[in-house]
């Protein structure tokens, strides 16, 4: 698409695709692009809200959050591990996900007891199983006058709900990924992965305040290294040759929870969008000490209206 | 007395025949139990006779039971109210139920001085209550004779569980969890100065036998074990470390104390509920089903019985130094 004469140049998301386009011109081929969807039969997700960058709220509880459009993303990766093929097309809806890791500050203002190693209010959480950072999720929800997500006896989490929960892993892939296709969503790849991203070559050993590095297309910060992030899932090695098309939500069962994005102690191939690992979630664990695990909370859009409508 | 017990194979749920423990244990057992809605202390021949409730209390909840080296008196923190808006305070009585007393507010997790004169506890980090093991912050010393409290000259202290002193006088022991600089520790730390030592051991919850000689803890959900607490260089150090009882999932091990004559250790067993998002059943004011009160031959490893049977949230044992009927 080229830019219109003398109109303001957008980064316009369309179809999964980021482009930097006129903002008419981003209207336009949006507007093509969902009659044809619809003449298709084919659900097309809503529009990023401005036609710019997706829109960043601030919540009741004064988190910023990002408002991510539904789409289709190839998840996976053909050059990656096993567990990460193949590669497969998958929908997500759309979504609300923090901009930034929830730092200790945030943590701290909801819930007693902050186990982190490396402590500071502006740095994430860390050393925090799944288990507390679905606790966490529910009290914000709470917080914020939505309906809490997890039950607390049982660890299951209700998808129906409009508050705070992990998200799944596809909804984490598709969030780092921001439209872009590579190992990284920047170009230069591993390279540039120091501009992004807090990992074994650049943290000398420890987190770092969230935000210090650019964000992706989408405006996240530090989805690849400072903390791991826990998705909703139940880790299967095997998942992406059973996983649904549609809003995929992770393994019947497993005792491990999806970890995402690398982390401070990380190398350059475990900060890839691809990457997967599933680790102990640690449920009820008082001793649970790892210091490079945190999270990231996301909510459904659904019954949300983007500021600008 | 002997124990009329015999061992479990590990992994059972229900006793089973198996080799037996061994030579009998002269000793009693108090511990914590929930039972008609309500957290009492117990205690327990160590072959499982003269089931005892020394605290009778339905409307007040007694939990971390820690006896005088003496025998005579056992200190435990109360937990009141619900919620946040709960508490969990310090107390001391007689062993027989007589003269309790309140130690401190917001403090948790008391263990006695050798001579039974002081009672060494952490202050809770916050003003609201959680049970949250960690959640600590300082040691405070309260000597009963001159009801004074004192702190511990390190103030960099937080993050300690599970305190216990050394006999003689020169340590505590602890484990640490996201404080003081610590990942994940248990700790020595000079209980009159501000040296801290890590003790290279894996896990939580250490244990220092009468004698001061050896330690015990667990080093997983699954594994307690026992070793030597070596002070002869003058900083601690573990040695001859070894696992006194192996278990599995679901069943946890916790909680490990030695017998007065350091032959035996006690410690709760029980099964995991594995999809609680908030607590650990082995953490203070958590209810536990299913577990229940063992003993076990020190020397040995996992030459174990259990004591109690009910299941009635049964955990946190102390050993005492005579039996529970000899009072």
């Amino acid at each position: 698409m080229d830019a219109d004469r003398g109109g303001f140049a957008v980064r316009c998301l369309v179809s999964g695709v980021m482009c930097q386009v006129s903002r008419a011109a981003c209207h336009r081929a949006r507007a093509v692009l969902l009659v044809a969807v619809m003449l298709g039969g084919q659900a097309f997700g809503e529009e990023v809200a401005g036609g710019g960058a997706p829109e960043v709220i601030k919540t009741k509880s004064g988190v910023e959050v990002v408002r991510l459009p539904a789409g289709w993303f190839e998840m996976g990766s053909a050059k990656g591990a096993a567990a990460e093929k193949p590669v497969h097309k998958v929908w997500v809806d759309a979504f609300l996900m923090d901009r930034y890791e929830v730092t200790q500050e945030l943590y701290g203002k909801l819930v007693l007891g902050n186990p982190s190693h490396f402590k500071g209010p502006n740095l994430p959480m860390e050393q925090v199983s799944w288990a507390r950072a679905a606790v966490y999720c529910n009290e914000r929800s709470r917080a914020e006058g939505l309906q809490a997500c997890y039950d607390e006896d049982t660890a299951e989490c209700n998808f129906g709900a409009n508050g705070y929960r992990l998200p799944t892993e596809a909804e984490w892939e598709y969030a780092c990924r921001a439209g872009t296709k590579g190992q990284y969503p920047f170009e230069g790849g591993a390279a540039k992965l120091h501009d992004y991203a807090w990992c074994a070559a650049n943290a000398v050993g420890t987190t770092h305040p969230v935000a210090g590095k650019k964000p992706n297309p989408w405006g996240l910060f530090d989805m690849l290294g400072n903390v791991a992030e826990w998705c909703n899932d139940a880790y299967g090695e095997d998942y992406y040759h059973e996983s649904p098309a549609r809003n995929p939500r992770g393994a019947e069962f497993g005792d491990n929870h999806v970890l995402r994005g690398g982390s401070w102690n990380a190398e350059p191939d475990a900060c890839r969008c691809a990457y997967r690992l599933g680790d102990d979630s640690g449920f009820q664990d008082a001793c649970y000490a790892k210091d490079d695990i945190g999270f990231r909370c996301v909510r459904s859009a659904a019954g949300t209206a983007a500021a600008s409508r | 007395m002997l124990l009329a017990c015999r061992a479990l194979v590990l992994g059972e749920t229900a006793p089973a025949p198996g080799a037996p423990v061994g030579s009998g244990a002269p000793y009693a057992v108090v511990f914590e139990t929930y039972r008609n809605g309500n957290w009492d202390l117990f205690t327990l021949n160590a072959d499982g006779s003269n089931s005892v409730n020394v605290t009778r209390t339905p409307d007040v909840n007694e939990l971390y039971p820690h006896v005088s080296p003496d025998g005579t008196k056992v200190c435990f923190v109360v937990d009141e109210g619900k919620g946040k808006s709960g508490s969990r305070s310090v107390w001391y009585m007689n062993l027989d139920g007589t003269k309790r007393t309140k130690v401190s507010d917001r403090a948790r997790e008391p263990c006695w001085n050798a001579d039974g004169t002081k009672l060494a506890y952490l202050r809770s980090e916050y003003n609201e209550f959680t049970p949250l093991d960690f959640a600590t912050t300082g040691i405070f010393v309260y000597d009963l004779k001159t009801k004074v409290h004192t702190a511990h000259p390190n103030g960099g202290i937080n993050h300690l569980y599970n305190l216990c002193w050394s006999p003689d006088g020169e340590w505590f022991v602890a484990t640490v969890h996201g404080g003081m600089g610590f990942k994940h520790a248990i700790l020595a730390l000079e209980a009159n100065g501000r040296k801290v030592v890590n003790l290279g051991i894996p896990g939580c919850r250490p244990d220092l036998s009468r004698d001061g000689t050896k330690i015990a803890w667990g080093a997983s959900d699954w594994e307690l074990w026992v070793g030597d607490f070596d002070v002869s260089s003058g900083d601690p150090k573990i040695t001859n470390r070894r696992a006194v009882v192996q278990s599995k999932e679901p069943m946890k091990v916790y909680h490990i104390d030695w017998s007065p004559d350091g032959k035996w250790v006690a410690f709760s067993r029980g099964p995991e509920k594995k999809k609680n998002l908030r607590f650990a059943e082995e953490m203070v004011g958590i209810q536990a089903p299913e577990w229940n009160i063992c003993v076990a031959d020190a020397s040995q490893t996992n030459q174990w019985v259990a004591i109690t049977s009910d299941g009635q949230s049964n955990k946190e044992p102390d050993w005492m130094p005579t039996g529970a009927g000899s009072r």
